[in-house]
C-alpha cells in the first residue's frame, strides 16, 4: 500500500497566503502486506504497486496550520499485487508441486493531510480498500476482504521533482488488523 | 441480494460436502493431498463441529495457590475456502492444515467408537492454535508441537518452524498421538478435567510419563497403522515402533537421576518407545484389531483405577506395572506374545512376574 505524497512546497513554504493549488503525483513502491492466515497467522505477501495522487493545500484560515507548517489535503489511489509462497505436499495435480502460492490484488482510496515546514514531511492518511486474495493447491481460488485502513508516511524529496516515501500502517478487515508497509519512489508534476 | 452479497465477501461458503486435506492414500500408502468427507465439522470457516471447534490465541494460566490451568478462549477461526463442486478447497496452506487435522481428530475417535469402552464424555476436545502459555513446565514447548494440556482438556497447535509436506497438525499419526494423552488422562482419573494421575513430586512420575507417551504412541500408530507416523513430518526422530527399542538402552532411566530445578531434565521418549514398540510387536501377531484396542483400554483404565485406589503404592517402576496387568488381561496366545516381547525388551530392567510362573 502506498501513501506517498508528493512534496509540493512551490508555494507553500511561503509564509504568504497563496491561492488553491492543484498538484499531482504518482509512483510506483515496493510493499509488505501481512494477510491474516486461515490458522490466524501473518502471512506477508511481498510485491509491487501504483499509486496517484492529487493534493490541494488547505488555505490559510487555520491556527493549526501555523503550527503544522502548511498542511496539504490529498486524495489517493493505489493499487498493488503481491505474493507468497508455502510448503505443501508435493502433487502432480497442482500448479506448481510442493508450492501453494498465494496471491493479493489491492484497490485503495485514501485521504488524508500531509505535514511539515521542511523538505521532510509527515502524511496522515485513512481510507478504505478493497482486498481480493487468490491461492489454491489445484484450484483456483479467491475471495474478497474489505478493509478499513489507516497509515503514516514519511516523505523525503529527492532532486527537484522526485521523492521517495516510507510508509506504515494497518488494514482493519471484518476479522483481524494486518500491517502493511511500503517503500516507495515517484515524481510530482 | 443477501446471499449474492455475502458469497462476494467471503468467498463462496456454501455448504461443502468434501474437503480437501492431507490424508493418507491407502492406494499408495503414503501421504496425498485428497478430497474426503468430514461430516463431524459443522462450520468449517470457523472450525466448529461435534469433535470441538478450534480457537486462535487466548490464554493459558495458571492458579499459583492451587497449581490448577485454566483456559481463557481465543476467538474463532476464520477459514478461506471456496467451495467448487461441493468440495471445500482451501485458499492457503494453513486452511489445508486446518481440514486436515479435523479429518484426522474424526479417524481417530471413529477408530475408537470401535471398542467396547464408551469415550463420549471425551468429546467435545477444543483446540487452541498458539495461545498464550503461563505455565512454565508448558512454555518450554519446542517452538512447533502439538500437545494436550490434562485438566483444561485441549489441544495446542503451534505454528511450524520449518515447513514440511506434512505438519505436525495435518499428520494423522500426530493427530492420534495427542488424542492418546486425553485418552490416557481420561481412563486413568475418571475424567477430562480431573486431577492429574500422579502429584508432580511422585516417584512414579517419570516412569507413568514414558507409558504416557508410549500408549500416545501406539494410538498414533493404530490410527495411521504407520509405525513411525513421527518421519512423516519430523524424520530425524527415533520414535518408530517397528525399530530395536529396548529399556536397557535408555538412559537415564527412571529413578537414575534427580530432577534438578524447576524443570525435570528426564526425558519420557526413550522409554516412552520402549512401552510402543513392546505393544507394536504383539499387535503384529494379533490378527483383531479391536480387540487390541479394547485390551490397551481395560488395561489402562484398571492402571489407573489401581492407582488412585492405593492398590498399587507409588513407586520408581509405577509406569513398568502397567505391563502386569497387561499380561493380567490377555489371553492365552496374548499373554504368550506378551512375555516375549517384555522379556525381549525390557531385559534386565523390568520382569513381569505372570510372565515367569
Amino acid at each position: 500500500m502506498y501513501r506517498i505524497i508528493s512534496l509540493l512546497m512551490v508555494g507553500f513554504v511561503s509564509s504568504t497566503p497563496v491561492l488553491a493549488t492543484t498538484l499531482s503525483a504518482k509512483g510506483i513502491t515496493l510493499s509488505t502486506l501481512g494477510s491474516s492466515s486461515s490458522l490466524g497467522f501473518q502471512r506477508y505477501h511481498h510485491g509491487i504497486g501504483l499509486w496517484s495522487q492529487r493534493c490541494n493545500d488547505l488555505k490559510n484560515t487555520s491556527s493549526f496550520k501555523n503550527l503544522s507548517g502548511n498542511p496539504i489535503s490529498c486524495w489517493q489511489l493505489d493499487s498493488q499485487i503481491g505474493l507468497n509462497t508455502q510448503t505443501v505436499l508435493e502433487t502432480e495435480e497442482a500448479l506448481w508441486s510442493g508450492t501453494l502460492l498465494t496471491s493479493h490484488l489491492t484497490l485503495d482510496l485514501s485521504k488524508g493531510i500531509v505535514l511539515g515546514e521542511g523538505d521532510i514531511k509527515i502524511g496522515l492518511f485513512t481510507g478504505v480498500g478493497g482486498d481480493i486474495h487468490f491461492g489454491g493447491i489445484n484450484q483456483f481460488i479467491w475471495t474478497i476482504k474489505p478493509s478499513l485502513l489507516t497509515d503514516i508516511q514519511i516523505h523525503v524529496p529527492i532532486h527537484e521533482k522526485n521523492l521517495l516515501s516510507l510508509s506504515g500502517g494497518y488494514r482493519f478487515g471484518l476479522h483481524r488488523a494486518n500491517p502493511s508497509m511500503t517503500l516507495g519512489w515517484g515524481t510530482q508534476w | 441480494m443477501i446471499f449474492w452479497t455475502h458469497t462476494f465477501l467471503m468467498g463462496c461458503t456454501d455448504s461443502p460436502t468434501q474437503f480437501q486435506v492431507i490424508d493418507i492414500d491407502s492406494a499408495v500408502e503414503d501421504y496425498a493431498i485428497l478430497e474426503r468427507e468430514i461430516p463431524s465439522l459443522s462450520n468449517p470457516q470457523r472450525m466448529e463441529g461435534t469433535l470441538g471447534n478450534l480457537y486462535v490465541g487466548g490464554t493459558i494460566g495458571i492458579d499459583l495457590a492451587s497449581s490448577e490451568l485454566s483456559y481463557q478462549q481465543g476467538r474463532a477461526l476464520h477459514v478461506d475456502f471456496q467451495t467448487k463442486n461441493d468440495t471445500a478447497y482451501p485458499l492457503d496452506r494453513d486452511g489445508l492444515i486446518a481440514f486436515s487435522y479435523y479429518a484426522h481428530l474424526e479417524d481417530t475417535v471413529a477408530l475408537l467408537d470401535t471398542s467396547e469402552r464408551n469415550l463420549d464424555d471425551i468429546l467435545p476436545m477444543h483446540s487452541a492454535v498458539s495461545p498464550l502459555i503461563a505455565d512454565l513446565t508448558l512454555s518450554f514447548l519446542p517452538m512447533e508441537n502439538a500437545a494436550y494440556v490434562p485438566t483444561v482438556h485441549h489441544f495446542i497447535l503451534l505454528t511450524d518452524a520449518i515447513p514440511k509436506g506434512v505438519p505436525l497438525a495435518a499428520n494423522k499419526g500426530v493427530v492420534g498421538h495427542e488424542f492418546g494423552h486425553a485418552l490416557f488422562h481420561y481412563l486413568t482419573t475418571g475424567g477430562t478435567t480431573t486431577p492429574r494421575l500422579l502429584d508432580v513430586d511422585a516417584e512414579g512420575q517419570d516412569s507413568v510419563y514414558s507409558l504416557d507417551e508410549g500408549l500416545a504412541d501406539v494410538l498414533g500408530y493404530l490410527v495411521s497403522n504407520r509405525p513411525n507416523f513421527i518421519a512423516d513430518s519430523l524424520p530425524e526422530q527415533d520414535r518408530a515402533l517397528d525399530s530395536e527399542h529396548l529399556a536397557s538402552d535408555v538412559s537415564p532411566l527412571p529413578g537414575d537421576e534427580m530432577d534438578e530445578g524447576l524443570l525435570s531434565l528426564y526425558d519420557p521418549y526413550p522409554l516412552g518407545s520402549v512401552f510402543a514398540a513392546t505393544v507394536w510387536e504383539v499387535d503384529s501377531q494379533h490378527d483383531d484389531r479391536t480387540r487390541m484396542l479394547n485390551w490397551l483400554l481395560d488395561t489402562t483404565k484398571e492402571f489407573g483405577r489401581q492407582i488412585s485406589s492405593g492398590e498399587r503404592p507409588d513407586s520408581v517402576d509405577l509406569g513398568m506395572q502397567w505391563l502386569d496387568i497387561w499380561v493380567d488381561g490377555a489371553t492365552e496366545s496374548e499373554k504368550m506374545w506378551a512375555c516375549q516381547a517384555i522379556a525381549s525388551r525390557w531385559d534386565g530392567v523390568y520382569e513381569v512376574a505372570a510372565c515367569t510362573e
